[in-house]
């Protein structure tokens, strides 16, 4: 028995996964979260303060009631919320900057205007006066829902930049202006290959929105989300949301709050009709269930995560990351951690977020099926703590809550082998550098 | 591979926070869903109506009189009057027991024009909150008079989103969808209220109600500037039915008085009591209650 929860100190295992993170694209991957998790702290900070805080929705305007001794609270929700759309809503093209730059130092070349093209060339992607709807950028695709995204056009415009680029030296500020100028038609030749293809890609997104696939699309998957759930579904939806966000590319995080709200609206009519909640017609719908029971800490029970990490890590930087994600993350706001402890990618990571959202769902539901609790019936305001949530959702019944406190212990119990592995690959990685034939700087 | 004390501390702290916060919570929650149950369980379904432009909160007394005159049902009148300070004052006694109570909803900004509508509809929102705090009902239904419709248009389309609080019928009286302008020329209020239909519950039923005293418009506004909220309702809401009322008493500012118009208020927006009710308390079945 224990021997099967060792499978951290399999030497096999280990050397593959040392083997993963040398490939070229994951460590430019990995250098870019890293470079980027102070971004995305702040940004987590700003979120706090302004849509727990200070709007009346989130969970502590509302229980602290900000409306009635705070009447300014709307302009300072969006003077605080402005931080968090020019940090985390602004983080694909800084994650093509700091990916093109990583990339050429890869290749052991600096070339500052590399960056500077690879972020220009993400927003020129996706930024277009066509469909012009008032001139309102479509902001979603900067956002952090588009990390991956940015990470690759950053690397294939550092890859163009490496083969045809000139290597200028780091220390060139000393360098005449005449220089700089003939450096920069020494570049000439990856700048155009650049624009060419990134102009192509723009005019066939334009095209693409023009006829307003990009739409129809989303509302195709809305009409069938708004259909009857079934349990697969359920299930389903949650594994695709959390392998979503594993990819680096969360668009569906936002889909659970939304779907099926026809059997939400049915739930809440009749628990309010009924004064009960415990027959509620459909307790098992995805969105209660997934954003009650699956979601600690935000997508892949990233709660249980953080603790485990305090608890057995032997890594003095995972546990400074931890302890500085752990507030947003009690609350729901877990960007700082993905970035942080590298998990968008890290197949160390994978099994246990997609299968522990699904775990404590299934337990979830056959306790509501025991009649042990309630369904989750009724609203709970935004970024409710996720331990708090199933206590909210059924309308303060403590039984829900000592079952989620329960379920939080097992999954803090299925994280630990695995960050144990983490600072296995770790280890062997840093001993490896020592050895010296590493090709990495730094 | 031991938790160091300052992690151990860590971890303490968040167990705190974590009890305390639920206390807080369960509490929040338990208060919320009792609030939630109350206005479920809530019987009233009060008509909200909001006058037309240069008119004040007074502008329905004559008419709430006229309908209880006739349906002895003792409405009570209700005035709501948003200054533009923000301030909100209440005048009016609420019936006990009353199930359909008259509240209309007057604005010291009683002007014309679409960017007064905005501001008028913004206002109404504010009104329309403290109103659902102050008296609890789960559906309402709505009455516009001249601009009052264009208000409620506006206030539908980006206002109103209520989880619990549904509007049932909505009749705008004389309502001037596209201004004075002739149907060939669609004015900004009219393209932008087409733009943002789609946020009108669908399951909400609108009666529009045109005088006229010739054929083409009731003294003031132009009969076509009515028929236009068939751009807006038709095809979007439950159902949509245009009523043009001719004769006596069917000039623009006459509409709420008219007789007609009474009865249509009578026999389409408000409850259908048994007739034989004369004090209206007796318990009420909703339509869509248990079958």
């Amino acid at each position: 028995m224990i021997d099967s929860f060792a499978f951290y100190d399999n030497p096999k295992l280990v050397k593959r996964l040392v083997r993963f993170r040398q490939l070229p694209f994951i460590q430019v991957l990995q250098r870019t979260m890293l470079t980027l998790f102070p971004v995305a702290l702040i940004g987590a900070f700003a979120w706090l303060i302004a849509r727990v805080f200070l709007s009346p929705a989130g969970f502590l305007g509302n229980i602290l009631a900000i409306k009635s001794w705070f009447p300014q609270y709307r302009f300072f929700y969006y003077v605080v919320n402005d931080v968090y759309n020019v940090t985390i809503g602004f983080i694909a093209p800084y994650a093509a900057l700091a990916s093109a730059q990583l990339t050429l130092r890869q290749h052991q070349k600096d070339i500052p205007i590399a960056g500077i093209f690879a972020m220009a060339s993400y927003v020129l992607i996706f930024l277009h006066d066509v469909r012009g709807r008032d001139g309102i950028i479509d902001m979603r695709y900067y956002s952090a829902h588009w990390f991956i995204i940015g990470v690759l056009v950053g690397y294939g415009i550092g890859l163009i930049f490496a083969k045809f680029g000139q290597q200028s030296r780091v220390d060139n500020f000393e360098l005449k202006s005449r220089d700089i100028m003939s450096r920069a038609f020494d570049n000439l030749k990856p700048l155009l290959i650049v624009l060419v293809l990134t102009f192509l890609i723009h005019v066939i997104y334009a095209v693409i929105r023009t006829f307003e696939v990009d739409t129809m699309v989303s509302q195709g998957l809305a009409e069938l989300l708004n259909r009857n759930s079934n349990y697969g579904t359920t299930i389903i939806m949650s594994i695709v949301i959390t392998l979503s966000a594993w990819l680096g590319f969360p668009e569906l995080l936002n889909v659970p709050s939304s779907m099926f709200s026809g059997e939400l609206y049915a739930n809440l009519n009749y628990a309010l009709t009924h004064k009960s909640n415990w027959e509620i017609p459909y307790p098992f719908t995805p969105s209660a269930l997934y954003n009650g029971f699956a979601n600690f800490g935000g997508v892949g029970v990233t709660l249980a995560f953080v603790i485990a990490i305090l608890w057995v890590s032997r890594q003095r930087n995972l546990q400074r990351v931890a302890v500085a994600s752990a507030v947003p993350v009690f609350f729901n706001v877990n960007y700082p951690l993905l970035y942080g402890a590298v998990m968008i990618l890290n197949p160390i990571y994978l099994l246990p977020t997609l299968l522990l959202p699904v775990f404590n769902m299934v337990v979830a539901s056959a306790l509501i099926l025991l009649h042990v609790i309630p369904p989750l019936a009724y609203p709970i305001p935004v970024n409710t703590p996720g331990i708090l949530g199933p206590l909210m959702g059924s309308g303060g019944n403590w039984l829900t809550f000592v079952v989620s406190i329960i379920l939080l212990l097992i999954d803090i119990a299925v994280y630990i082998p695995f960050v144990k592995l983490a600072d296995r690959v770790d280890q062997q990685l840093a001993d490896k550098r020592k050895g010296g034939d590493d090709r990495e700087t730094k | 591979m031991k938790l160091s004390k300052k992690y151990w501390l860590i971890v303490i702290f968040f167990a705190i926070l974590t009890l305390i916060l639920a206390i807080f919570g369960a509490c929040r929650a338990r208060r919320n869903v009792q609030l939630m149950e109350t206005r479920q369980q809530s019987r009233m379904s009060p008509v909200i109506m909001i006058p037309g432009s240069s008119a004040s909160v007074n502008r329905f007394d004559r008419l709430v009189a006229k309908i209880n005159r006739q349906d002895h049902r003792n409405h009570s009148l209700i005035k709501v009057k948003v200054y533009n300070s923000g301030k909100i004052v209440f005048t009016g006694q609420m019936r006990p027991n009353d199930r359909e109570p008259f509240i209309v909803v007057g604005f010291q900004n009683n002007h014309d024009g679409y960017s007064n509508i905005k501001k008028q509809a913004a206002m109404f929102n504010r009104a329309f909150n403290r109103i659902k705090q102050r008296y609890s009902f789960n559906n309402f239904k709505g009455i516009g008079h001249s601009n009052g419709g264009l208000i409620y248009t506006y206030f539908l389309e980006h206002y109103f989103n209520e989880r619990q609080i549904r509007l049932t019928k909505l009749m705008t009286i004389g309502s001037p969808y596209n201004f004075s302008e002739p149907t060939s020329r669609k004015t900004q209020m009219l393209s932008d209220f087409e733009k943002y239909r789609s946020r009108i519950p669908e399951s909400l039923i609108v009666y529009s109600v045109a005088g006229s005293e010739n054929y083409v418009e009731d003294g003031i506004v132009q009969l076509s500037s009515v028929l236009a909220g068939k751009y807006i309702y038709q095809k979007q809401v439950k159902h949509y039915t245009q009523i043009t009322v001719t004769g006596k008493l069917s000039e623009h500012s006459d509409l709420p008085q008219n007789r007609q118009v009474l009865d249509l208020i009578e026999r389409y927006i408000l409850n259908q009591l048994a007739q034989d009710d004369p004090t209206g308390n007796q318990p009420q079945q909703p339509a869509n209650n248990n079958n």
